[in-house]
Formats: C-alpha cells, structure tokens, sequence
C-alpha cells in the first residue's frame, strides 16, 4: 500500500515518513499544502493519507472533500495541532477515520499509521 | 488577556515538553507586559488567530533551544531551513492546541517568519503578554496578543 503525507511542515513530515513500518507501506509521496497533496493524489491514488489541517493555499478539510470525491475509500488520518472537538468531528464527518493531536511521540504515530493500514487494507 | 488565559498557555508549553522531552520540564518564567522594543531572538514565528478572539501568537527563540527541539522531535538535521521550520511548527503546536479551551472558532494561519520591522508594525492589543520559556539553559518568548472580537469591533 502507498501513503499520502501532507503537512506544510518539513520536521512533521520526515517525523511521520521515518515511522511507516516496514513491509506495511511500499511508497510515500509528501505534499507542503492542499493543492499540492490533491494533484499528487490525483495522480498516484495512494490507498492512505495523512493530512494536516492548517495548511497553505488549500486547508486539510478542504483537500479532504476533493480527495474523498475522487476515492471515497481513502482511508485519511487527520495529523493536526487543532485539538478541538469541533475540529475532529469536523474531520470525522468528511470521512476521516482517525486524529491525531500534536505534538506527538514516535509511539503514538507508529500505532495511528498501523492503524490506518489496517484500515486500508480492510477497504482494499 | 486574563489570568486563565495565560495559564492555558504555560500548561499548553508545559504539555508539549511533558510528551516529547518528559525527563527535562522547562522553566516558565513570570509572564510579563508586552510593550517598547521588542525582544527578537534567532528565528521568529508568528500566528495569526481568527474567531471569537482576533490578534496573533509569537514565538521567538535562540538557534541552541530550536536545534534541542529538532532532537527531541527526532529530527537530526539542523540546517537554517529545519531551524526556521522548527519554530515555525512549534508555535504552530502552542497556538493550535488552545483550540480546545478557545472552542471550535479558533481559528489559525499558517506559520510565517517575521523580522524585527514586521514585528514592530503588529498591531497587537494593550493586553500583550511575554511568557519566558526557559530549557536546556537557553530563553525563549511566547508572545500572546489576543482581543475578544467584541473588544476589537
């Protein structure tokens, strides 16, 4: 399976891509904003996201809507520092299927990204 | 800015340290009033809020506290592009993590870089506060400056 990471920063998204299990996930392709992780998704259709909220040109929720168009089975985890319950229901009812708050620990993103390929997996 | 506010932000600065670095706490230092020069550091970030409260978040932080930070979010590279998206995302982390004592109409912008001549030009409340975060032996600034929206109206 591919993973999507989308956050407009650099430190999160090597944090993230250094956790992807071996075996699990067999590519990743990163995105810095919205427009960016549609046009990628558009042409590589990776089978998991992670997506920021606040982020340039596009917001999270707004990539989500145009990426849950195009595959409604993407299996999405919202990874943002917005921590409001508003904000992951928000996320939630777009059809993500997990949120996770920064800051996080190596552990806690490990687990969340071998919960998303379980997800995945059971879609694919 | 009132007292529970400014609590909210030293357990906000407190948590993020508690999770990535818990063996080492940083010292909060005595929040004080923002007002003449203001203090910049090596690399500042600031964000801006929107919602039921209007203004903006500023960190400002030496290069040795930053260059910590890039390792304990295991992050091995400290190049000036990591140092700067380092501060970046740590002020992005303080400010986003008020949303769930702020409620849902938080709202933030993307991080960006400021010099000293935009900072000078923020037009930031009477009610500015600078919280000293002090780590590893080095100081870095939290500046808050926020007005509810019926104040600013």
């Amino acid at each position: 399976m591919r993973l999507l990471i989308v956050d407009d920063s650099l430190v999160v998204r090597n944090a993230i891509q250094r956790s992807v299990g071996a075996g699990k996930i067999s590519q990743v392709f990163r995105a810095e904003d919205g427009e960016e992780a549609v046009s990628i998704f558009t042409r590589e259709r990776p089978e998991m996201v992670t997506m920021d909220l606040t982020l340039p040109r596009l917001d999270g929720l707004g990539a989500i809507r145009l990426i849950r168009s195009i595959a409604p089975d993407t299996s999405i985890l919202v990874i943002s520092a917005l921590n409001s319950h508003k904000t992951a229901m928000e996320a939630i009812a777009l059809g993500a299927c997990g949120f996770l708050t920064k800051p996080f620990t190596p552990r806690e993103i490990s687990e969340a990204l071998d919960q998303l390929a379980e997800h995945a997996a059971s879609r694919s | 800015m009132n007292p529970e506010q400014l609590r909210l932000f030293k357990r906000i600065t407190l948590d993020y340290f508690a999770k990535l670095a818990p063996a080492e706490q940083p010292a909060m230092g005595e929040p004080h009033m923002h007002f003449g020069e203001p203090e910049l550091l090596d690399y500042t970030s600031l964000i801006e809020i929107d919602g039921e409260y209007q203004g903006c978040i500023y960190l400002t932080s030496p290069e040795a506290m930053l260059r910590d930070v890039l390792l304990i979010n295991g992050e091995q590279k400290d190049s000036p592009e990591h140092l700067k998206d380092m501060c970046q995302e740590f002020s992005n982390v303080l400010s986003g993590n008020a949303s769930k004592a702020f409620g849902g109409n938080w709202r933030i912008s993307v991080p960006r870089s400021l010099s000293l001549a935009e900072v000078r030009a923020l037009d930031l409340p009477a009610s500015t506060f600078v919280m000293p975060i002090t780590w590893r032996g080095q100081r870095a600034l939290l500046v808050v400056g926020l007005r509810a929206v019926r104040e600013a109206a």
